[in-house]
């Protein structure tokens, strides 16, 4: 699935680390989720999208 | 359970200790075949329930992936399971040939056959997952 991860964490300044520790799961994972290797559950995608302060529609779509 | 890579590393590591104690205990105070099958039940419980407590301290996406893993090795260690019966009964019981880990003294007692059994059943497995996880790894790092 495409999302605007990487966008929107390089507009916070944030690393892959530091966001993997905000939502609690491991880098490389965040790492998988940000390539679109991986799919996020619907509470793990809440959960990245209430970290940036934006809607789920807005990281999760056609980036 | 949420994710906690010291709660895995604690829960992980336990069980690597439990099998060197398990097989230092082996060695050296080499047990009476009545006891061993015990002690041996009781370290694959405990292992068990440590490593499945190791993987709820996983991230959902790893959790995934260890899933994948054992859907892909579990048939991997059936098939291994299936040749390694078909090469020990080509010429006597695999059972007691397998159960042999004990002692020689056979026939066997109902419950050495069982962990035997158990064993035979879930540690190719066991390997099959490890070896998918490889195969997965080395994919990953290959894309």
């Amino acid at each position: 699935m495409k999302n605007r991860i990487k966008v929107l964490r390089a507009e916070r300044d944030w690393s892959q680390a530091e966001l993997a520790e905000r939502i609690n799961i491991a880098r490389q994972s965040l790492n998988a989720i940000e390539n679109g290797k991986a799919d996020p559950s619907l509470p793990l995608g809440m959960r990245i999208a209430k970290v940036f302060g934006v809607r789920v529609e807005d990281v999760f779509g056609e980036a | 359970m949420t994710y906690s890579p010291k709660g895995r590393w604690i829960a992980g590591g336990t069980v690597f200790l439990l099998m060197a104690i398990f097989a230092l205990y082996v060695r050296t105070a080499r047990p009476s075949p009545d006891i061993l099958p015990w002690v041996g039940g009781a370290f694959i419980v405990v292992a068990f329930a440590l490593s499945f407590r190791a993987y709820f301290y996983l991230d959902e996406i790893q959790q995934g992936e260890r899933m994948r893993a054992f859907y892909y090795g579990a048939p991997i260690g059936i098939a291994f399971s299936g040749l390694l019966t078909f090469y020990l009964t080509a010429n006597q019981p695999f059972l007691d040939v397998l159960a042999d880990i004990f002692h020689h003294h056979r026939p066997h007692k109902p419950f050495e056959y069982f962990v035997t059994g158990m064993m035979f059943i879930m540690l190719p497995q066991l390997v099959g997952n490890f070896v998918a996880r490889t195969f997965m790894a080395l994919a990953k790092r290959s894309a």
